[in-house]
């Protein structure tokens, strides 16, 4: 049995596989653009999100890597980097959901003289990420002592 | 596609920070591991395991982090990629290190033999394992996770949220892992049945893989509704892609099931070898006790502490930074979060000093800047009295300590900039007073209140200074490391070294490492809550369990930090807290009422300086960019008006502070549990009695977690964190 604790920790760090986060919000051609929308996470909660965005020529279907990208939710503007964002393809900015609903969202993009704005809705959750975190971390000490009390007892069964 | 388009897609990597930190982490605890069993099983253990295993590592990271991770919601090639490391590569690359024994010897003995033990002696769990394991559950569980997982409904599941995808990735991995298990069979595990089972085994797989390969590249049309209707790259078509995709499983994956299934039937077919075994020289299976580890041998720490003019480096630099933060104080903006006087002491030094504290030990004591007035005051020559017998104990420290946070918060010190300034200057004046006129350290022994914070928290640093050889020390008859010599004075504080344990007291000055004339103290690594278990005689100090004014300064640091986060709770955790030691103190009847009452206080110590921690760090990650305005700011309040004018912004309190938060009150919580545990059971040796005896105390510690949980959710005001704006 002493492979259990090499394959617990190997299946512990299993877990930590991610994915990569980010789920398509909208796919549109408008103008001389293919204009792609991600966002994370997914489903939308108040706070923050990141918003990505990828451009293709509409034509060639070539990414583009260099329009200028603004994004307007509700009152804010934002303005998307390519350095915000992992997948160098996209561009990203951070942006902030204040209350849950349904909430409007208009992208600018513009490359040289062209010119394309799209507008979409988008639905914001409750933010419930704060609730679970909190009983994430007030129940994992429950879960350690139970594991605790579990091990002292085994401990005693066998010194008997 | 244009060379920056490539450039861009080769260019997505990610750094996910907890998987790259956890198979680092692995990484280091198999090599330590390997290396010692290597040492008495090299030919189990040549370097190719090893480097097998550090493959196995690497390339479940660049699944992961990779180009194939940021691509694989665009391109199912990609993913399929990421999916075959993830099944294919990775799991055999892990077993064939032979893991399981390197990794168990790369943990501490203890937590082996002790925390681990009795886990690994439990029947049922050696059923669940043998069940895990077996080949048949071992196909099944993969071959299927495979399948689900890649039916349109299941791969759409997973790409529609995060969760679901690491779910994905994580099914993937671990029954991978399962299904390579029987086919590497990593040492010591031993066949269950005959080997030949192994290639129907691969071949069935293979036979999976295929059907699953085909459908996908003889489909014809898109399978996954996502890759239909996103976006295409590189001019590939979602069809095109597919077909390349269900081409790679098909060749790649074949061949993974292939070549193993050709090496067993080589392997079977073969006359078996005759081991040999070569001799084993006696005594060479006991291993030497790993030494210690001193961070004093680190090579530039080491030297740096070592270095007779280190702390006195140290020193002039935070004094420095006091004078900067007096003059500040006096000269410049009124208000607290624009003025170092505000953001320095309040915001940075508090908290790293006891980030400090965890981490390494007592560095606010070792850099203090009060201290370098005094070595003058030293010159005058007027250190003739001795502090008085009858004050010697921490009582008027705590008085001091209570005043201190009192005054705190009832001054509001921190908002304002000049009382800041007034109470360092009043705390160089008491140094420089009491040290000049009094012999030793009087004023960090018996009256500092910071420093008595940071001796109570350095009862759970994780460095000591130590003597590396008590018979060193035995042998010893000139004891310089307190008597001082002509070159180096000795420890002011009194703590002879043979007979120091623990912290308390310490001001890590160093005196007593360049005083010793046999090179014979170390820094060293120790298991931090160890020392609150022990009970010995202490040098200067006398035993814990009789020291009330210890058990009170104590109680002092972890009461101050609730009230000091959330005032309002503070007086029925107060109640709760005496009654609960008052109960257990009864209980206890027989043991010594002060005994229980000394050690359990200061068990308390772990939730007191977690709460202290989970304080600090909430106004140091909020009021993080708060020091290049305030040093702006003051750099035009003292007419250098060089930079342009400092624009103010109030920035959103961080979310993922919390996280962390909430993970030191935790282990706050667990440490001081076992604390309490461990004492109950030094007292009762019955397990029914022990319980009894931490039972008030623990519901008391349960409470206290509760209201440090509920003062951490608490919008916080908002102390020194204004920044400016881009």
């Amino acid at each position: 049995m002493k492979y259990l604790f090499p394959l617990a920790a190997l299946l512990f760090w299993a877990t930590a596989v991610f994915g990569d986060g980010g789920t398509m919000l909208l796919h549109r051609d408008a103008g001389a653009f293919t204009v792609t929308l991600f966002a994370a996470p997914q489903p939308l909660h108040t706070g923050a999100a990141d918003l990505s965005v990828m451009v293709q020529d509409r034509g060639s279907g070539e990414v583009l890597l260099d329009p200028t990208i603004d994004i307007t939710v509700g009152s804010e503007t934002v303005r998307l980097a390519r350095g915000q964002a992992s997948n160098r393809l996209l561009q990203a900015a951070t942006v902030n959901f204040s209350k849950p609903g349904k909430w409007p969202l208009t992208m600018l993009v513009h490359r040289g003289n062209d010119l394309a704005q799209l507008t979409t809705e988008c639905t914001v959750e409750p933010d419930r990420s704060r609730a679970t975190l909190v009983w994430f971390y007030v129940l994992l000490p429950v879960g350690i002592i139970l594991l605790f009390i579990i091990h002292q007892v085994l401990k005693l069964r066998s010194e008997v | 596609m244009s060379e920056g388009i490539s450039q861009a897609a080769w260019g997505s990597w990610a750094l996910p920070f907890w998987p790259t930190f956890g198979l680092l982490a692995t990484a280091v605890l198999y090599l330590r591991g390997y290396s010692r069993i290597r040492r008495t099983r090299p030919l189990l253990f040549p370097p190719w395991r090893a480097w097998c295993f550090l493959a196995g590592l690497l390339s479940l990271w660049i699944a992961i982090a990779s180009p194939l991770d940021t691509l694989d919601s665009l391109l199912l090639v990609a993913h399929m990629t990421q999916h075959l490391i993830l099944m294919s590569v990775a799991p055999p690359l892990l077993l064939l290190g032979a893991p399981a024994v390197p990794l168990l010897r790369g943990l501490p003995r203890s937590v082996l033999r002790d925390g681990l033990g009795p886990f690994f002696r439990t029947p049922a769990l050696h059923h669940v394992i043998r069940v895990l394991t077996h080949p048949v559950f071992a196909w099944l569980a993969m071959n299927i996770s495979y399948l689900a997982w890649h039916v349109p409904q299941g791969y759409e599941l997973a790409l529609s949220s995060p969760r679901w995808h690491e779910l994905e990735h994580a099914c993937f991995l671990v029954t991978s892992l399962l299904f390579w298990f029987p086919v590497i069979q990593p040492w010591p595990s031993v066949s269950a049945g005959s080997r030949w089972a192994m290639l129907p085994y691969l071949v069935g797989a293979d036979l999976v893989n295929t059907a699953l390969a085909a459908s996908l590249t003889f489909a014809g049309r898109v399978i996954y509704p996502s890759y239909a209707n996103g976006p295409r790259i590189f001019g590939l078509s979602a069809l095109d892609d597919q077909v390349a995709a269900g081409a790679l499983m098909w060749v790649i994956g074949s061949i993974f099931y292939l070549v193993p299934l050709g090496a067993i039937a080589v392997q079977l077919l073969s006359p078996p070898s005759r081991r040999v075994h070569p001799p084993v020289a006696k005594g060479s299976v006991l291993l030497p006790q790993p030494a210690r580890f001193d961070l004093l041998h680190l090579p530039l720490i080491g030297g740096f502490l070592r270095w007779r003019y280190g702390r006195m480096v140290l020193q002039s630099v935070a004094f420095a930074t006091a004078v900067l933060v007096i003059a500040d104080g006096f000269l410049g903006h009124p208000m607290g979060a624009m003025n170092l006087a505000g953001v320095l002491p309040w915001t940075y030094v508090r908290a790293f000093g006891v980030i400090a504290l965890l981490v390494l030990g007592n560095i606010f004591c070792l850099s203090c800047p009060f201290m370098l007035p005094r070595e003058l005051g030293r010159r005058l020559g007027l250190a003739r009295f001795k502090w008085p017998p009858w004050l010697r104990s921490k009582w008027i420290s705590i008085v001091l300590i209570i005043l201190f946070f009192w005054s705190y918060e009832a001054f509001a010190i921190w908002d304002h900039p000049q009382r800041t300034a007034w109470l360092l200057i009043a705390y160089f004046a008491a140094a420089f007073v009491v040290d000049t006129l009094f012999r030793g350290a009087s004023f960090c022994k018996y009256l500092c209140p910071l420093g008595q914070f940071n001796f109570a928290g350095s009862l759970l640093s994780p460095f000591t200074l130590q003597a590396r050889s008590k018979a060193v020390c035995d042998r010893c008859t000139t004891h310089d490391c307190i008597r001082g010599n002509s070159q180096q004075r000795g420890c002011e504080l009194q703590l002879y070294m043979p007979q120091k344990a623990g912290n308390m007291d310490c001001t890590l000055c160093m005196d007593c490492i360049k005083a010793c004339p046999h090179d014979n103290i170390g820094f060293f690594a120790v298991v931090p809550v160890h020392d609150l278990l022990r009970d010995p005689v202490r040098s200067s100090i006398g035993r814990f369990s009789s020291r009330i004014d210890l058990a009170a300064l104590v109680l002092v640091v972890v009461l101050g930090a609730f009230a000091s986060a959330g005032l309002m709770v503070a007086p029925p955790a107060y109640v709760a807290l005496a009654l609960s030691l008052a109960v257990v103190a009864a209980v206890g009847a027989g043991l010594g009422k002060k005994e229980v009452f000394c050690r359990l206080s200061q068990a308390l110590l772990p939730l007191g300086l977690a709460m202290w921690t989970a304080h600090l760090l909430f106004h140091l990650v909020t009021g993080w960019g708060t020091l290049g305005p305030a040093l702006h700011q003051a750099a035009a309040d003292f007419g250098w008006h060089f930079l342009p004018p400092a624009h103010w912004a109030m920035p959103p309190p961080a979310n993922s502070v919390l996280s962390v938060q909430l993970l030191v009150l935790d282990a706050g919580l667990l440490l001081t549990l076992y604390l309490g545990w461990r004492l109950a059971q030094q007292w009762a040796a019955a397990a029914g009695r022990s319980l009894l005896l931490l039972l008030p105390w623990a519901m008391t510690v349960a409470a206290g977690y509760a209201a440090a949980i509920w003062i951490v959710l608490q919008p916080m005001q908002m102390r020194g964190v204004m920044t400016m704006n881009p």
